[in-house]
Order: structure tokens, then C-alpha cells, then sequence
């Protein structure tokens, strides 16, 4: 099919004397800006939003906060009122979730739980973030002798089974005034930034050499301008995945340690607690166990799903 | 055009994009025709379309985002031995539209009879296969020759690419090979089936100059001694200027200029062609003239500009070419192109040589 | 021509290992091997060569971003190797750098405008304001809308990030800039656009540039005079309007017979000095002369004796036994 050597004009066009007439050119129209209104985080919030598993998840964990609050609010008991004509009663409507052996209703104990392992999540969020980050962040930045110094103090502790640890500190701690609960925020504290460690500074090793950090130093940045203003937000993906996916295992750390009596103890109803308490009339008063250790398992899966869908949502390579 | 000489024909070959920002218009109505035993060189900057179009020849576009949405490319059936998909009557007559293909056709011709040169010889080898394996691994998957046989004929196409002691270099792994001998290598592999079109896409531009000039100088070569047909890609004007019959100027997803290589550099027929030879400076060049750049940036083509893709930047743009896209026309032998500066009622343009 | 940059003997090694997993040791990897060469005010010097010539490490050594193996780099008379971080930092703003990749070159988390100032938001210079103001006459300087110090550099093409970084670069009026490849990454019909604005800058703000590219032809194009690198080693300098006509060391030959020139009647005729053999490893690299591996005319005493850079005349400088 040979190309047309005739002129063919669209419908409604019809050239004219002023048809070939040079245009004029319209200014600032060559420097335009393509404009595409995605920015790294809404082009993440899209993707995230697609992963059913990790909406529910993240659902479940509003839902928590609410609870956390408001919940203990709105019961009509307190964590502590005592029945004691009405012990053991099994799940109804004005209990939901039973009576234990004192009679305190379970449902407004396992709402005070969730306020236990919120503020366990946020402080060990924290604690992790702002020790590992920083950690992770200064070896891989310094490299050479201190990176290296730095990431076998790391590898060292990793050896160590980290319950061992908190066990360890909790026992330590424990008689010298210190309040239970922030007993077991410190030895979660002081254990779990290893991964975040690790990971900032696989992050920040690949960012340093881009071309963008290499401007900041010439142009006369100091060191810790470039790590904490261009470096680390670059890293903000993996650190927020992270952190995310910790949380449960502090939640589930602080349960254990109140479960065997080294964390907080009666009449705090940490679920942990509750779960200890609980077992003891397991064969008889089994949903004295039962709501504690669901709300343990919920909890941990919607921060679990709510992470794995933030890990890929967050993953660069994944860009569309 | 005699049947007899066209080895491809691209007719109206249509490309788009389904992303979420909205539909990229990667190649619009491309219509190219490839003769035998020739090279066409196919020049455009990023954005322009020239590797979607021959992803879409080949039919490697990733489905989704991408799709081709229309067009045939028509491959000599008789080179295929595939008579019963060819064409009975009409102007393809005797020719295959590789697009109406079922997968393991397709599959059949991809190496075979169209075989394809990356630009990145670094990742486009599988490094934990020696060489050998790779070379031999096409000639027996397409059934042309026993294990033996193939190793015998990837040895022979190794030294005709120039690598020494092909023999024991057969066993060596990918990163034992400089980029310049991965390059041949690759040359090498995409020959192996006696292809009748080797597509080359950017082959020379991740390596040194001189290497790259030893990859020339081996593709003037086998453009001597082979039969295949060869497409080059290339953003570099000069690469094509040495071993391209044909050149083809491509913008935004259509052709803007089509010739034969010497018309092409010395009575460009595009405003862009001309634009594009002003900008870039000639190591030959005798003082250091001020070049003359190209204004503003390639379209969105998310939004491409109704009218002439090119008009934004374009010096001697008029108000017909913001209205409607030229047509591509013949303005002398075997030389075509898409601007309305052609048309009679144009007014003349200083260096501009107009025709029709 | 008053000399503004003098670099003397420069030598840049990297500790790399080497060997394969059983046999890993420390090796040298000689990027730049004993560079010597001045630059004037005002004046383009361009710095060609290919992989694994040192032409980038030079750069980078020059702007402060290596610390020298051994050499001196004297910037108007003072000894930068010498200076207290703080005096270094001052003489930082006036050495500045373009880099090659505009994707990569501007933080992504950071807007325009704030890269731009963030030069001065380090020294502390100026009000806010005044700051807004010279990032808005910065990206007027460059060609770029001034109301878009809000985006973000992806919403950029290629050619404008690339000015962003240039604007950056002249935020703290540097006198002398090391521009790496600065189009190289840029669609062709760009790159004129960015060195002709590179070229009015120059003029305007009295700016000295060394221009390290690949790209001999626009290498040449830019410069004033030319230094072409070889394997760490600088084997040619000369003027820009000279080397193409008669240039004298092989390699220099070598690769000007290389590059392609956009006319079919002189591409299809060429006939090419086509170099023989693979760049050798800057780990290792061949005694005497580096380059005779691959070298037409190698002669048995290149292989023992390393050639000086020679003045041939007029500024032009060879180093090879048997050039002239």
C-alpha cells in the first residue's frame, strides 16, 4: 500500500490562505511540567488499597484504637469490679465474654488489655524506630572500620535468643521500683531494633552512593545533614514495613512475659495476664482463655497483613 | 513494490499502553515495509516508539499494560514455510500477519526467523550458562540441529564475529567476556538460526566508542557476507549514516521522515531530521559553531497534541499543522514524509527543500 | 591565561577485593595514576576518554567528594589538601558539580525549590526571602518556570531535572564547575538546548568548567582545549580546534577514527583504526606504556619504559615514545 501522495484533510477542515500562515507559538507552553499527580505515597495508598487482606488488617487496627479508648469508657464495669455471686458465668448477653473467678466481667478486661498491648506496640514502635534507625543509619553511612565494628556488635546480639534477654532484663529490673510495665517496655526496647538496625543499613548503604547524596556533600552538607535529611526519608519504605511488622511480636512478647508472671500482674489485666489466669480453668472455663488469646491472634494478624501489604505497596520496583 | 523483494511489512501497526494515569499512544498507525537482504535504520530519540514497535513485531509487549491495538505485519510466508496461513490474493499476497499468529507459532518464528540484538549485553546473557549452552540452546530448540551439529555451527559463528580461540571460549561463563565480545556473542546467538531478520535494538550505545566502532565495522561486515535483512535502532543518527540502505525518522509513535540513506542526510524533508542534524555537533565540524537546538521537550503522549506531533517544537509550524496530523507523502524516490511544508500552498522555507 | 585550578601528580587507588570466593585479597585499583594538568579562568577544559580511564575519579576528586591517594590540587593558590574543614567547606561553594544523571542527581522526597536553596540553607546565607527570591531568579536563569519551586522532580522530564541540578550548582556563584557527563543521559535533541545554555552561563557568569564526557564530538564542540585519558593516565592535551586535525597519540587516533559522523558518504567509505584486544584491568595495568596492548606501533621499549607528557609545541602534550 504506497503512501498517499494526495492530500487528505479531516471532515471540517478545509486549508484556507490562513491555513498555511505560521502559528503563533504560545509562551511557556515548551517548559510545561507533565503533571501526573502521583507522588510516591499516593501511588502506595492506591496499591495497598487493591490488597483486600491488608485493608481488613488495617480496619481490624482502627478498630482496636477505637476499642482501646473508648472502649473501657462505655462498660458499665471497671477491669476490677468484683461479683462474687457471679463468678464463672459462660459468655451472655450482659457479659459477652463471661466472668472470671471473681466475678469481673471478661469483655471490660480484655478491652483494658488492648490498652496494655497498644501502648506496648506504640512504645516498642518507637524505641525500635528511633535506636535502630539511627543505629542502622550511622554504620552504614561511616563504613569501612565502624560499619564494621558496629554491624558484629549486631550479629553478636542476634546470637543471643532475645526472649532470654527480656527475661533476663525483666528479672533485673524488676525489684527496683520500676513499674511492670515499663519493665517490659525497656527489655523490649532494648532487643528488637536488630532488625530494623539491619535493614536501615542495607538501605542506606545502596542510597549513599546515588547521585543525589554525593550533591549534598558537595555542596558542602555536613554528615548528619545528609543522613537524616536525604538519606533516611529515602528509606522511609522499608523502615515503616518494619517497624509494622514488629509491633506484633512485641505485642505477643509482652503477653508471654505477663503470661509467665514477669511482666505486669493482677489486678492490671494485660491479656497476657488474663491467658495466665485463664488457663488455670481451661478444661472447665475454657472462654476464660479463649477471648484473650483471639484478641492476641487478631491483633497480630492485622498488624501482620496490614505490614506484608505495606511491603509491597511500598516496593519501589513495583512502580507503575 | 514487487512482493518479491519485501521480506516485512508493517501496515498500520497500532501500540497503546493501559496504565492508570491513562492510555499511552506508544505507536500509532506505523506502516513500514522492510526489503530483502537490506538494513533499515530507524532513528528517534525516547518516547518516539522505535522498540515498542519492534517489541510489537516480535510480540514481546508485556499484556498488561500493553496491547496491541491494531495493524498486521506481514512477514514473507514462503521464508516462514508456513503456506497455509499465507495470504491468497491482494497486496500481501503470499505473506503471514505474524500478529494473527496462536503463541506457539509465534514462538516457532522468534529466533528463528526474526531474532533480535539487546542493547544491554551485560543483562542479556544468563550468567550461570556457559556460552555455549546459550549459543546451542536456540539451534536445538528450534530442531535445526542435534547437540553436535550446533556445537559445531556455534563455534563457526564465533569466529565469524571476530571472538579468537572460539573453541575454548565456548565454555567460558558471561562475566569472562568483555562488554565489546558479550556484544558479539549476542550477534553471534541472534545468527545462529540463519534468521532472515535480525532486529538490532540500540546494540552499540552501552559501550565505549571504540568498541562500538568495532561492532560497526563487524556489522558492515555480515551485511556483506549474510543474506538476513537488518533492522538497527539507534537515538544516534551517525551510527545509522554507515550501514542503513533506509532510514526511517520516527516521533511520537509515527514515522515523520522515510529515505534512502543518502537523501536522508543530504535533503532532509522534515523540519525534525533537520533540526536533529543542527543540534548535533560533527567531530569534523571545522570551528565551533553554536548549535542549534530543538525547542522544548518530546510530547506527553498520554496527551499527545492534536494536530502534528512535532508542531510544538516545530520553527515554521502553521495553523494547519495544529489542526491536523499530515499525511505521509511520497516527495521523491523512495522518499517520504509527514509535514505539511510539502503541500503547494506552503510558503517556501529558507534551507527547506520542498516538493509537490 | 591567570591559572585558577592546578592539579599535580594526582593519584586516586581504590582497596578492592579481588579473586574468586576461595582466593580473595586485597588489590589496588589505580583509577587515576599520577594526573597532572592546569586549568585557566574562564576557560572550558574537557576531559575525554572511556570506561575505566579515571576521567569521572579525577572529577570527583577535584569537588572533594575522594580524598586523594597522593598529588596536590591547588585552587587559586591554596593547597585544598591542605585546608581545615572549615576553610574547605568555604572554598566548596565555589567548586561545584553537575551530575550525569538527572533521575538520580535531586533527592525525590524533596520539592524543587528546597533543593535549589539548600545550598544556602547550609551556609546560612540570606533571610528566607531572599532565598525564595534567588531560587526563583535560579530557575529563571535556567530556562524553568519560576512557580514551580512546589513540585517534585518526577514530575520533571529528563532535560529540566537536569537544569534543576544546574541551578543548584550556581547557587553559591561558583566560579568553577565540574560538569560529568552532564547529557550524556539526555535525549539528543536536548543535549544542544543544555550546552548551549551551559556555554551562555559561562559567558555571563564568567564560569571556568572542566567537562568530562565520552562524547568526543560534543567534548570537542564545548572546549577550549581537550585532555585525553587512558587507563588512569592522560595521554593527550591539546587545543579542541587542533586535536581533530592532527592528533598524535595512537589512542587519540584510535578514537577520533571511531566516532561516527552523521554523513552516509564519509561512513560508508571509512576506513577505521580498529583498536585490537579489551581494555585492560586498571587493577592491573601493562608496565611502560598502558596503552601498548593495544597499541599499533608498540615497540619493545613500552613495555619498559613509561613515556613522559611531552610539550610538542604550543601546549600540545604527548605522551608516547614515538608521536611527532
Amino acid at each position: 500500500m504506497a503512501a498517499p501522495t494526495t492530500w487528505q484533510f479531516k471532515e471540517g477542515v478545509t486549508p484556507d490562505a490562513g491555513s498555511f500562515v505560521p502559528a503563533p507559538k504560545g509562551s511557556g507552553e515548551l517548559e510545561q511540567i507533565t503533571g501526573r499527580p502521583t507522588t510516591y505515597w499516593s501511588d502506595a495508598i492506591r496499591r495497598i488499597r487493591r490488597n483486600k487482606l491488608a485493608v481488613v488488617g488495617f480496619w481490624i487496627i482502627i478498630a482496636l484504637f477505637v476499642i482501646a479508648i473508648f472502649g473501657p469508657m462505655v462498660s458499665p464495669y471497671s477491669y476490677e469490679d468484683q461479683n462474687l455471686e457471679n463468678t464463672f458465668q459462660s459468655p451472655t448477653l450482659q457479659h459477652p465474654f463471661g466472668t472470671d473467678q471473681l466475678g469481673r466481667d471478661q469483655m471490660t478486661r480484655v478491652m483494658y488489655g488492648s490498652r496494655i498491648s497498644l501502648a506496648v506496640g506504640i512504645v516498642c514502635a518507637a524505641l525500635n524506630f528511633l535506636i535502630g534507625v539511627t543505629y542502622g543509619g550511622i554504620a552504614a553511612y561511616f563504613g569501612g572500620r565502624v560499619d564494621d565494628i558496629m554491624m558484629r556488635i549486631v550479629d553478636i546480639l542476634y546470637g543471643i535468643p532475645t526472649l532470654i534477654i527480656v527475661i533476663l532484663l525483666t528479672v533485673l529490673f524488676k525489684d527496683k521500683g520500676v513499674s511492670p510495665l515499663v519493665n517490659v517496655f525497656i527489655a523490649i526496647g532494648l532487643t528488637y531494633w536488630l532488625p530494623m538496625a539491619r535493614i536501615v543499613r542495607g538501605e542506606i548503604l545502596s542510597l549513599k552512593e546515588r547521585e543525589f547524596a554525593l550533591a549534598a556533600k558537595t555542596i558542602g552538607a555536613p554528615n548528619n545533614r545528609i543522613l537524616f535529611k536525604h538519606l533516611i526519608p529515602n528509606a522511609m519504605g522499608p523502615i515503616i514495613v518494619t517497624v509494622t511488622l514488629e509491633i506484633p511480636s512485641a505485642i505477643f512478647t509482652e503477653a508471654f512475659l505477663s503470661y509467665i508472671g514477669l511482666g505486669v500482674s493482677a489486678p492490671v489485666a494485660s491479656w497476657g495476664v488474663l491467658a495466665s489466669d485463664g488457663t488455670e480453668a481451661i478444661r472447665s472455663f475454657p472462654y476464660l482463655v479463649l477471648f484473650p488469646a483471639l484478641a492476641i491472634s487478631l491483633t497480630m494478624f492485622a498488624f501482620n497483613f496490614l505490614g506484608d501489604g505495606l511491603r509491597d505497596a511500598l516496593d519501589p520496583r513495583l512502580r507503575q | 513494490m514487487n512482493e518479491n523483494n519485501i521480506l516485512m511489512r508493517i501496515q498500520d501497526l497500532t501500540t497503546n499502553f493501559h496504565t492508570y494515569a491513562g492510555v499511552v499512544h506508544a505507536v500509532d498507525k506505523m506502516t513500514l515495509t522492510v526489503p530483502k537482504d537490506s538494513v533499515v535504520g530507524i532513528v528517534g530519540e525516547s518516547g518516539s516508539g522505535k522498540s515498542v514497535t519492534m517489541m510489537s513485531v516480535m510480540r514481546l509487549i508485556p499484556n498488561p499494560p500493553g496491547r496491541i491495538e491494531g495493524g498486521h505485519v506481514w512477514f514473507d510466508g514462503a521464508a516462514l514455510g508456513m503456506p497455509d496461513r499465507m495470504e491468497k490474493n491482494g497486496p500481501n499476497k503470499g505473506m503471514v500477519d505474524l500478529l494473527s499468529l496462536p503463541g506457539d507459532a509465534m514462538m516457532k518464528v522468534r529466533g528463528r526467523h526474526i531474532s533480535m540484538i539487546f542493547q544491554d549485553p551485560m543483562v542479556s546473557l544468563n550468567p550461570v550458562l556457559t556460552i555455549g549452552l546459550q549459543m546451542t540452546e536456540s539451534m536445538v530448540a528450534h530442531g535445526l540441529a542435534t547437540n553436535e551439529e550446533a556445537w559445531k555451527r556455534a563455534v563457526e559463528m564465533l569466529a565469524l564475529v571476530g571472538i579468537p580461540n572460539p573453541e575454548e571460549r565456548m565454555r567460558d561463563y558471561p562475566h569472562q567476556y568483555s562488554g565489546g565480545m558479550r556484544q558479539r556473542v549476542m550477534i553471534a546467538m541472534a545468527l545462529s538460526c540463519s534468521p532472515e531478520l535480525v532486529i538490532a535494538d540500540e546494540p552499540t550505545t552501552s559501550l565505549d566508542v571504540t568498541v562500538q566502532a568495532q561492532i560497526l565495522e563487524l556489522m558492515k561486515e555480515l551485511k556483506a557476507k549474510l543474506k538476513s535483512s537488518i533492522i538497527i535502532i539507534s537515538h544516534d543518527l551517525s551510527i545509522v549514516a554507515g550501514i542503513a540502505d533506509k532510514v526511517v525518522v520516527m516521533y511520537a509513535g509515527r514515522i515523520l521522515e522515510e529515505a534512502d540513506v543518502y537523501d536522508l542526510y543530504e535533503k532532509p524533508g522534515h523540519p525534525y531530521t533537520m533540526g536533529l542534524m543542527k543540534s548535533v555537533p560533527r567531530l569534523d565540524a571545522e570551528n565551533r559553531e553554536r548549535l542549534v537546538p530543538i525547542e522544548g521537550s518530546p510530547p506527553d503522549l498520554l496527551a499527545p497534541p492534536v494536530g502534528c506531533k512535532f508542531a510544538p517544537r516545530c520553527k515554521y509550524a502553521m495553523n494547519i499543522c495544529r489542526e491536523q496530523e499530515p499525511p505521509l507523502v511520497t516527495i521523491g524516490e523512495g522518499h517520504r514524509a509527514r509535514c505539511f511544508l510539502h503541500h503547494p500552498t506552503a510558503p517556501a522555507v529558507p534551507g527547506f527543500v520542498k516538493v509537490g | 591565561m591567570e591559572t585558577i585550578l592546578k592539579v599535580e601528580h594526582l593519584k586516586k587507588y581504590f582497596a578492592i577485593n579481588v579473586g574468586g570466593p576461595f582466593a580473595r585479597h586485597m588489590a589496588s585499583l589505580k583509577a587515576v595514576d599520577d594526573v597532572s594538568f592546569e586549568v585557566g579562568r574562564g576557560e572550558t577544559l574537557g576531559l575525554v576518554g572511556e570506561t575505566g580511564c579515571g576521567k569521572t575519579t579525577v572529577g570527583r576528586t577535584i569537588v572533594g567528594l575522594y580524598a586523594p591517594t597522593a598529588g596536590t590540587i591547588t585552587y587559586c593558590d591554596e593547597n585544598l589538601c591542605a585546608l581545615s574543614r572549615e576553610a574547605m567547606r568555604k572554598v566548596r561553594s565555589k567548586l561545584q558539580m553537575i551530575f550525569q544523571d538527572p533521575y538520580a542527581s535531586l533527592n525525590p522526597r524533596m520539592t524543587v525549590g528546597n533543593i535549589i536553596e539548600e545550598p544556602m540553607d547550609i551556609f546560612n546565607i540570606g533571610t528566607m526571602a531572599e532565598r525564595r527570591e534567588r531560587v526563583q531568579e535560579l530557575l529563571r536563569t535556567v530556562g524553568l518556570n519560576p512557580e514551580h519551586t512546589n513540585r517534585f522532580p518526577h514530575e520533571f522530564s529528563g532535560g529540566q531535572r537536569q537544569r534543576i541540578g544546574i541551578a543548584r550548582a550556581l547557587a553559591m556563584n561558583p566560579e568553577f564547575i565540574v560538569a560529568d557527563e552532564p547529557i550524556s543521559a539526555l535525549d539528543v535533541s536536548i543535549q544542544a538546548q543544555i550546552v548551549n545554555m551551559l556555554e551562555d552561563l559561562q559567558q555571563n557568569l564568567g564560569l571556568t568548567y572542566l567537562f568530562i564526557a565520552h562524547d568526543l564530538a560534543m567534548v570537542k564542540h564545548i572546549s577550549d582545549r581537550v585532555l585525553v585519558a587512558y587507563l588512569g593516565k592522560i595521554v593527550e592535551v591539546d587545543e579542541s580546534n587542533d586535536i581533530y586535525k592532527h592528533p598524535l597519540h595512537p589512542y587519540t587516533k584510535a578514537l577520533l577514527s571511531a566516532v561516527p559522523i552523521p554523513d552516509p558518504r564519509i561512513e560508508m567509505q571509512r576506513q577505521r583504526i580498529v583498536l585490537k584486544g579489551d581494555l585492560p584491568s586498571p587493577v592491573n595495568p601493562p608496565s611502560g606504556c598502558h596503552f601498548r596492548t593495544r597499541c599499533p606501533i608498540a615497540q619493545p621499549i613500552c613495555a619498559e619504559q613509561e613515556p613522559e607528557l611531552r610539550d610538542m609545541g604550543s601546549g600540545h602534550m604527548v605522551s608516547c615514545h614515538f608521536a611527532g
